[in-house]
Parts: structure tokens; C-alpha cells; sequence
């Protein structure tokens, strides 16, 4: 079990790290989903999109060996990724050895998952570097989320932490039993300590539900005071990728 | 198991978004009716627990582990409905905060995760609980089979979708060989903790099983039905991008040169209709026609069988 799910620590020198959510979301929804469905053989487009989220997450993150810690998530696509020229067949033949032969379409496809999926992840990882969670949701409401999922969500970020720490407890009282995840026969224990805890969760849903309606609950969460910086530069960068996919297209 | 961005093509993902928005629209509504207002409270406490049991790794063998994906789990214990929207929003969390799986792929993953896993399983523990009855050691032994296939049956969508828009030109039987395997391996990690955890389940609090209470199931079919319904007719939209070269069937067919369709007349050759020129349209009309007949056929023949009271 990893404990980096739940501490995703915030950058607090950051420039951006009083603007608004909002801006901040939809700015990283435009540039990912921009490179996202770009081709890798249109180059100026390609390039001009990959450095606006050079740019964003530069100026997000603290320093290069945070990202890097945070993008575990992504290792085994890299892998399949750097085994794609062998694998691939399209295009023609570039270099050959013996048996092994690097296609031209293999390389292409290679650096077109490798680029694309690290940028997205590395924009998530900007994102929630500058943005705490519940900011994040209050963006999102803010954006029109439909209002039973925005407080579902708020609910289900709430609980994680707690539910963490208790799982963790379980875990310890586990160890010092002299527990040993080897294998599958273990799979019964750990199978009840989840649902121990499931057991528990609903028991707590309910309760928590009737203090909530206890104390006048009406469907609004939020009361949102805070005030919130404008930025230039997310405005730039976002209109630079969409004015180069619109020249792109038109072209 | 979650999608980075770049792997699936534009259309394809976009369509796959729109299916999973639907659907999460009618789960959420069908939730909403049984719950009520409670139904916020307990769905985001359900869906941090399984946001933290997906953290719960189990050894499979050979020094690797899979996870748990709780999709057929939330579905028998909490509901189809409530099932579907907690491990939605579980992934929904994991895109924007926690940086796992891409923006682009958010509808793909929701798709492959909650949506599939879950209808999937909960169909396997309905015709489970009809064909071999109601006692706690049958529901056990179906949900082991519920959470093995649901897992197999999510990677072979993501095969399905794979095939229809991946950037990647690496052999589809290559992929779909290593996904599935690695996945039936996983499945049955994820089947024997279902089962265990329903296991207790039953013996402690089994008021709260949703699958052990649900008396009126008949009810529930109709419900499912719709979606299954819903889920067929915006699968026509990806039918387009599908490849036009033959299907197994037919080139089979041509190499053993039994291929007579020059002979015979058929109303929807190769899937478009007659009279319509715009080749998109007339795709997509035709596997209305077609969705739409089996539909039919298939009322008529529950009309058909039903034992009158």
C-alpha cells in the first residue's frame, strides 16, 4: 500500500497558487485535450502546444524531482511504449540488425504515446501541485457541475483521509498479529478486514446523514468567500493552443 | 488498467465520454428515486471506502499483484445503480486529483471501470440468484463468478476499444491475448476477495446486501433492461468508425470461395441502407433498424414465454 494517495502535497510559492480554480481547470482541460487530439506529424502545432504545457507546469511545481516522484502512475505505459518500435509494423524499415528490424510508423507511435501521456499526467500533476481538493470542487461547481455530484464528490474526498488512517490502524493490528501478505490463502484476512470496514462506512453514512439533516441540511454545500487572483498568462497560453489548432485545421 | 492520455484516438474516446455521461445520468436519477436524499451522504462515504480498498494489493503468483477495481462488489452490496455512480465517482477523483489515467481517457475509463464492470457483474448475480436460488453458499459461489468476469469482460472493452480507435498499429490478437490472461489471472484475485467479503457480509449485517434483500427482482430487470437498451443504441455511434475491411466470418467465407452474396438480395447489405447516399447516415440508420428489430423480437418472446398469474 502506497501512502502517496494521501498526501498530495501543495506548492505554496507558486504564482498560481491564489487564481482562481476555475481558470486553472479549464485552462488545463484546454491545453491537455488539445495535445491529446493532435497528431505528432504536425509539427509546428505539436511543438507550440507541448511548450504552452512546458510553460504551465514550470511554473506550477516546485521542483523537477517532485514531478518525477509523482508520476509513478504512468511507468508501465512507458514501458509498453519503448517496446513499440520492435513490435509495430507499419511504415517503412529505418535501421536492421539480423532479426530485429525499428520501423519508421513504430518510432512515430512510440514518441506520440510517450510525449502524450506524459504531458497529461504532468498537467494533473501541476494542477493539483497549485490547487488544493476542495478548491478543485469548488471549480467545479462554480463550472455548473450538476450539484448531486459535486457533493458526492466533496463527500468521497472528506472520508478518504479518514478511512486511510483507519485502514492503516487495521493494518498494524494485522502485522502484530504476525500477518504476512504472501499468499492467496491471506486473501481471506485482508477480504475481511475490507469489509470490517465497509460494514462500518455504511453504519457512519447513515449517521452522518442524520446529523447532517439534523442541523438543516439543504443541498447547498458551499459558501465561497475567498477572493481570487486573475492571471495573464493562463490566458495567453490557452489562447495560444487553441489560435494554433484552429491555423492547423484550417490549413 | 486506466488509460493515459494519446493511447485512444479522438472519436472514439469522445464516444465512449457521451456513453459514460448517459449512463451516469439514469444511475444517478434510478439511485436518487430508492434513497432519496440520503443517497448523497452514503454514496460518497461508499465510494472513499472504495477508493481506499482499491489501494488493498493481493499476491497472485509468479512475484506480481493485482488490485482490487470493486465494481462487481459496489454492485451486489450496494445496488446496480449506487454500485455504478460510487465506483464512477472513485475514478473521476483518481483523473483530476491524483493524476492517474489521462483527462482525454476520463469517458473511456469510466466506461471500462464502472460501467462495464459493473452491469456485467450485476447481470451474472441476477441470473446466479434466479437459476440456483437465494441461500447465502449460492450467492457466495456467484459472486466469485460475478467479480472474475467482470474484470475479463472490462479488458476485453478496453480490447474492444482498442480495436476500434487505437493509435498503436500492434496486432489486436496480440493485445487481446496478453490483456485477457493477465486479467483472468487478476480476476480471480478480485473474484475470491468478493467473495470473502460478501461472505462476511452475509453473516454480520446481511440487511444491508442489497443482492439478498431485493425481493421484487423483477422490478430491477426492467430497470436494467433500459440501460442495456440505452448502452446498444449510443454503441451505434462508434458502429462508423468501426474497419471496413471483411469481419472473420466473411473472409473465412472468401477463402473457401462459398462467398454467393453476389446471388442474393438482401434488404441491408453491409450494413447501410438503400436510397440514402451519405454513407455516415445510412450506417447509423441501419443499426437502428437492426438494434430496434432485435429489440421487438425480444419482447415478443418474454410476452411470449411469461406464465400468466
Amino acid at each position: 500500500m502506497s501512502n502517496k494517495h494521501s498526501s498530495p502535497n501543495l506548492n505554496t510559492a507558486s504564482y498560481l497558487i491564489d487564481v482562481e480554480p476555475v481558470e486553472k481547470i479549464i485552462s488545463v482541460l484546454v491545453l491537455s485535450l488539445s495535445l491529446a487530439f493532435n497528431d505528432i506529424r504536425n509539427t509546428f502545432t505539436f511543438t507550440t502546444i507541448l511548450f504552452c504545457i512546458m510553460c504551465f507546469v514550470y511554473v506550477s511545481i516546485p521542483s523537477i524531482k517532485f514531478l518525477i516522484g509523482r508520476m509513478y502512475v504512468i511507468i508501465p505505459f512507458i514501458l509498453f511504449s519503448l517496446f513499440l518500435p520492435f513490435l509495430s509494423k507499419s511504415g517503412s524499415i529505418i535501421y536492421e540488425y539480423k532479426n530485429i528490424s525499428i520501423y519508421q510508423g513504430g518510432l512515430f507511435e512510440m514518441s506520440n504515446i510517450l510525449l502524450k501521456s506524459t504531458a497529461g499526467v504532468a498537467m494533473a500533476v501541476a494542477l493539483s501541485s497549485t490547487t488544493s481538493q476542495f478548491d478543485i470542487i469548488k471549480g467545479l461547481e462554480r463550472l455548473k457541475f450538476p450539484k448531486i455530484f459535486v457533493s458526492i464528490l466533496s463527500f468521497a474526498l472528506r472520508y478518504i483521509s479518514v478511512y486511510i488512517s483507519e485502514f492503516q490502524r487495521i493494518r498494524l493490528s494485522m502485522k502484530s498479529r504476525g500477518f504476512n501478505n504472501k499468499g492467496l490463502s491471506d486473501s481471506r484476512s485482508l477480504a475481511y478486514a475490507g469489509s470490517a470496514m465497509l460494514i462500518r462506512g455504511f453504519e457512519r453514512g447513515e449517521k452522518v446523514y442524520s446529523s447532517m439533516i439534523a442541523r438543516g441540511f439543504d443541498g447547498n454545500l458551499f459558501i465561497n468567500k475567498k477572493k481570487w487572483n486573475k492571471s495573464k498568462l493562463l490566458y495567453f497560453l490557452c489562447s495560444v493552443a487553441l489560435i494554433t489548432n484552429i491555423i492547423s485545421l484550417s490549413l | 488498467m486506466h488509460v493515459p492520455d494519446g493511447f485512444i484516438n479522438a472519436p472514439v474516446s469522445a464516444t465512449a465520454g457521451l456513453i459514460s455521461v448517459g449512463s451516469l445520468w439514469v444511475s444517478t436519477k434510478a439511485s436518487n428515486k430508492f434513497l432519496g436524499d440520503k443517497f448523497i451522504a452514503i454514496a460518497g462515504m461508499m465510494s472513499a471506502l472504495i477508493f481506499v480498498l482499491q489501494m488493498i494489493n493481493f499476491p497472485i503468483g509468479a512475484g506480481t499483484s493485482g488490485h482490487l477495481l470493486g465494481g462487481a462488489l459496489a454492485v451486489i452490496i450496494l445496488g446496480p445503480s449506487l454500485g455504478i455512480v460510487c465506483v464512477s465517482i472513485v475514478v473521476i477523483i483518481q483523473a483530476l486529483i491524483f493524476a492517474d489515467g489521462g483527462l482525454s481517457a476520463l469517458g473511456i475509463n469510466i466506461l471500462n471501470i464502472s460501467i462495464v464492470t459493473g452491469l456485467i457483474g450485476w447481470f451474472i448475480i441476477n441470473t446466479w440468484k434466479k437459476i440456483f436460488g437465494e441461500k447465502n453458499f449460492s450467492l457466495i459461489l456467484g459472486s466469485f463468478v460475478a467479480g472474475m468476469l467482470s474484470v475479463v469482460m472490462s479488458s476485453v472493452a478496453f480490447v474492444i476499444e482498442y480495436a476500434l480507435g487505437g493509435t498503436v498499429s500492434v496486432a489486436i490478437g496480440s493485445v487481446f491475448i496478453a490483456m485477457v490472461t493477465s486479467h483472468f489471472l487478476i480476476g480471480i484475485g478480485e473474484g475470491l476477495i468478493t467473495a470473502f467479503i460478501l461472505n462476511l457480509f452475509l453473516k454480520v449485517r446481511s440487511d444491508l446486501v442489497f443482492i439478498s434483500i431485493n425481493k421484487e427482482s423483477r422490478h430491477k430487470t426492467i430497470h436494467l433492461k433500459r440501460i442495456l437498451i440505452f448502452l446498444s443504441l449510443s454503441l451505434v455511434l462508434l458502429v462508423p468508425f468501426a474497419s471496413t475491411s471483411p469481419d472473420g466470418l466473411e473472409s473465412i467465407a472468401k477463402e473457401f470461395s462459398f462467398d454467393n452474396s453476389e446471388n442474393t438480395a438482401i434488404l441491408l447489405e453491409d450494413y447501410s441502407m438503400p436510397l440514402i447516399s451519405n454513407n455516415f447516415i445510412s450506417i447509423i440508420l441501419s443499426t437502428i433498424l437492426g438494434v430496434s428489430i432485435l429489440v421487438v423480437l425480444i419482447n415478443l418472446y418474454l410476452n411470449l414465454t411469461r406464465k400468466n398469474p
